[in-house]
């Protein structure tokens, strides 16, 4: 009665779908295929993983129903219905099938969306992949007024096809190489040949490969993985998600690096004076950009100096501010009941919490964070003797100025060193805000990229490479140049 | 850590001119005035010469041994030959190097933070000189190159005293006045003394090696010539030998539309020039020690130097006793500056001629 039922059950689940099951060791022919135990060992667990079966043809599909694109696997499952036993090698050695011989090849093409499919000896891979995701939209961490729009998005493949369509040269190489133990990410790294350096080529890949930690989920966090100074607060590799820009830095001679389901790129080696570029720099003439360029180093200087000379100032030296202000700065001064240093850690403290909370919040929050936070810091504060006016003034020339920095890994860490620069100014004035620099400087001046210097082409000194990137020189110039 | 790199040669420009820019500028127009009397900036030019003829012999040394440093030619000595050189020299170094920085200490604690303890002031300097003896000299040589953008504006703040220059302070006499030329001029010569640790780094130059350590002498020398030429026509003769720091009071002078008196900051400033003369003869005493004593760890080594330093810090108590041991340890470092290179030349010519091979392996 008992194996009635069953065969029952079978029946229906056969006439119900009678191609589908899910994975288990039990009955098939297929067993014999040492590949295929492998696989089915190491997928054991796997509820998700669907399988079609042709028993007439002695051949069994495995995929991810999810990864893959469903119309190309209704074309093939119409095409291979069609066929005989006596047709399928020469269908199976069609060229879109591509064979795999090992285990770590076939894990790599089902989990990237392909299907797989096992015949008594050996196994092919099916090109399901699904070629959709976020569609192609402009950058939001990297706005530029001129340039293109374009940035990449988390599929590799995308990513790639960007690059590849804007540096047309056969000359553009790629290395596939893979991170992580189990968990295997792709990366890519793109390099112009007789451009690049091969020892830099080599080095990087080195570092990539000897990465074991399987956690890396974005380029940002690969590149910490790889950069020889973890503990400074300086970013060391360039990331971006503009494709311009690495295209750029391909003919620069640098290599980039892509990652999958990552929408940022790395590029390598690049000094401090990478992060102070914009792509908008380039569309303006040079005389604009130049003068826009030295603003931004300028800006670097305000962030970093300006509330800590406020607190040099107003602590230990009132004999540098000129008569005339002295009395606004007195009076403004004088309802505030702690010491500058205090009051302004207070408010730049403040105004990190508001850039926070307005980074991670959905955007129509954000505004309300906005007003709160430009009422209260602007007028409350104030009103309440709790900091002075010109505190404000110069906390928030101060915060504008950090938001000049192009790039934003760039822009947070100066914002980060200036509490340091703050707080010494607090402790010694002047002389802490010289051992401040001091510090800095040495700090800096001993960073590398991938062993080039962070501080090229200041120190060590090469004047003929100021022009296109302290400044930004004529093209006219450069093309003469050659 | 291996030496790889080697310096360029604005890179050793820049070397030089730090090294050589010390202290001795905030009262380099007085010794000047009263070493040579009215317009006595003509005699820096003469000084300059001399220096350079200094810096051709250093030259020569490179030249004759092919590209040897002064390490690898001392060493066809024994060891315990060139340990009492090495030590007298590493010690002369050590000594200026720390009192200079000393001297500099005292200046802006005396002048600007009176309530500042000494000791305050003298560890940050030692940490800074930490965070660079640590690496090696192409290293030091990268931040220098960073330094020097960051103080070299300072120059320019000349050109504020430019609308108070008169010519008529000038005087239309030269060398008139009180003059003592010997002493007076032995002690500008030490105003330029640092360059003699390019005996030491010249081999790691690129290239261009005499034109590079001349740079850097003609930066050094073109700016002491500016600041001294300001002052004999900012102050008048008298006033000048009795400021006892010339250069400070025209920093006191500089006024911004938002800053004024921002000389403590500026002053400060110069403290980084300063430190990096420090770091360079403290580096030489390295360099000379660890050749003589190859087991000690570097870092133990620079913690050893800069301990020894701190302490002998605090053996002078006032600016005047700074000033005495300066001026004995100048002279004896002008002598070392002299005598080291003709020793060196000696050296190789007589170890070419008798063919000496290393003694040491």
């Amino acid at each position: 009665m008992r194996k009635d039922r069953n065969r029952f059950f079978k029946d229906i689940k056969l006439q119900k779908e009678p191609i589908r099951e899910s994975v288990s060791t039990e009955d098939t022919i297929l067993a014999r295929n040492p590949i295929l135990q492998q696989f089915i060992n190491n997928f054991s667990n796997h509820s998700d993983l669907s399988v079609t079966e042709f028993p007439h043809l002695t051949v069994k599909i495995y995929y991810f129903s999810y990864l893959i694109n469903k119309d190309h696997y209704e074309q093939f499952l119409s095409n291979i219905r069609t066929i005989t036993l006596d047709e399928l090698p020469p269908f199976l050695n069609h060229s879109e099938f591509k064979r795999l011989s090992n285990f770590d090849s076939i894990e790599e093409a089902i989990l990237s969306g392909s299907g797989i499919l096992f015949t008594e000896k050996r196994a092919y891979e099916l090109p399901f992949k699904e070629g959709s995701g976020r569609s192609i939209a402009p950058s939001e961490t990297e706005t530029v007024i001129l340039g293109a729009h374009d940035s990449f998005v988390e599929s590799i493949d995308v990513n790639l096809s960007l690059i590849r369509k804007r540096v047309l040269s056969s000359q553009l190489k790629t290395i596939k190489l893979h991170v992580g133990n189990k968990a295997k990410r792709t990366v890519y790294l793109l390099y112009i040949e007789g451009e690049a350096s091969e020892k830099d080529i080599e080095e990087i890949k080195k570092r990539i490969l000897s990465i074991k930690n399987d956690a890396i989920v974005d380029t940002n966090m690969l590149v910490q993985f790889i950069d020889e100074h973890p503990n400074s607060p300086f970013p060391q590799f360039y990331t971006t998600e503009r494709p311009d820009v690495i295209a750029y830095k391909l003919f620069d001679g640098k290599v980039a690096g892509l990652m999958d389901n990552s929408p940022f790129a790395f590029c390598t080696p690049v000094s401090f004076f990478d992060f102070m570029e914009s792509m908008d720099d380039f569309g303006q003439r040079w005389i604009v950009s130049t003068f826009i360029k030295v603003t931004r180093y300028i800006a670097i200087l305000v962030t970093l100096l300006f509330t800590a000379l406020y607190v040099a100032v107003t602590t230990y030296h009132y004999e540098m501010i000129p008569q005339a202000l002295l009395p606004t700065l007195l009076v403004s001064r004088s309802k505030v009941p702690f010491p500058p240093v205090i009051e302004a850690l207070f408010l730049e403290f403040l105004l990190e919490l508001l850039r926070e909370a307005g980074a991670r919040l959905p955007t129509k929050v954000g505004q309300t964070i906005g007003i709160v936070g430009g009422i209260v810091i602007g007028q409350a504060a104030v009103q309440a003797g709790i900091t002075s006016n010109i505190l404000i003034i110069v906390v928030a020339a101060s915060a504008i100025a950090s938001f000049v920095v192009p790039n934003y890994l760039l822009s947070t860490s100066i914002r980060i060193v200036r509490f340091g620069f703050i707080i010494i100014s607090g402790f010694w004035g002047n002389l802490g805000i010289i051992f401040g620099m001091g510090i800095l400087i040495i700090h800096l001046s001993s960073l590398t990229n991938l062993n080039s210097p962070y501080l090229l082409p200041i120190s060590p000194m090469f004047p003929k490479f100021f022009k296109y990137s302290l400044i930004r020189g004529s093209f006219k110039k450069k093309a003469e140049r050659g | 850590m291996q030496m790889k790199e080697r310096l360029s040669p604005f890179q050793a420009s820049i070397l030089m001119y730090l090294t050589q820019s010390g202290v001795t500028l905030f009262s380099l127009p007085r010794f000047v005035a009263e070493a040579f009397g009215t317009n006595g900036w003509i005699g820096l030019i003469i000084v300059y010469f001399i220096v350079n003829i200094n810096l051709v012999l250093i030259w020569l040394v490179y030249k004759v041994s092919k590209g040897k440093s002064m390490l690898e030619i001392i060493d066809i000595f024994p060891k315990w030959m060139t340990l009492p050189f090495n030590l007298i020299i590493a010690g002369v170094w050590m000594l200026l190097g720390v009192m200079i920085m000393v001297k500099f200490c005292m200046i802006l604690k005396v002048l600007f933070y009176n309530n500042v303890s000494l000791i305050y002031l003298l560890t940050m300097v030692y940490i800074l000189t930490y965070l660079l003896l640590k690496k090696d000299l192409y290293q030091i040589a990268k931040s220098t190159v960073v330094l020097f953008y960051f103080t070299i504006w300072t120059v320019f703040l000349l050109a504020f005293h430019l609308p108070e220059f008169s010519f008529i302070r000038l005087t239309p006499f030269i060398f008139k006045g009180d003059t003592d030329m010997l002493t007076g001029g032995i002690s500008i010569y030490t105003a330029l003394l640092g360059y003699e640790l390019s005996i030491l780094y010249i081999h790691m130059i690129e290239k261009k090696q005499l034109k590079s350590i001349i740079a850097g002498n003609t930066i050094t020398s073109i700016i002491y010539l500016g600041v001294t030429f300001v002052s004999f026509g900012f102050f008048s003769f008298d006033q000048l030998l009795k400021e006892m720091y010339p250069v400070v009071t025209l920093l006191g002078y500089i006024s911004f539309p938002v800053l004024e008196r921002v000389e403590n900051f500026t002053f400060t400033i110069f403290g980084l020039k300063v430190l990096m003369t420090t770091v360079m003869y403290l580096w030489g005493t390295k360099e000379l020690v660890q050749y003589q004593f190859k087991r000690i760890k570097p870092n133990f080594l620079v913690i050893g130097i800069l301990i020894i330093g701190f302490t002998v810090s605090f053996i002078p108590k006032v600016i005047k006793d700074v000033d005495y041991w300066i001026t004995y340890i100048s002279y004896a470092a002008t002598v070392i500056a002299f005598l080291l290179p003709i020793l060196l030349l000696l050296t190789i010519l007589s170890s070419k001629i008798l063919k000496w091979k290393a003694a040491n392996e």
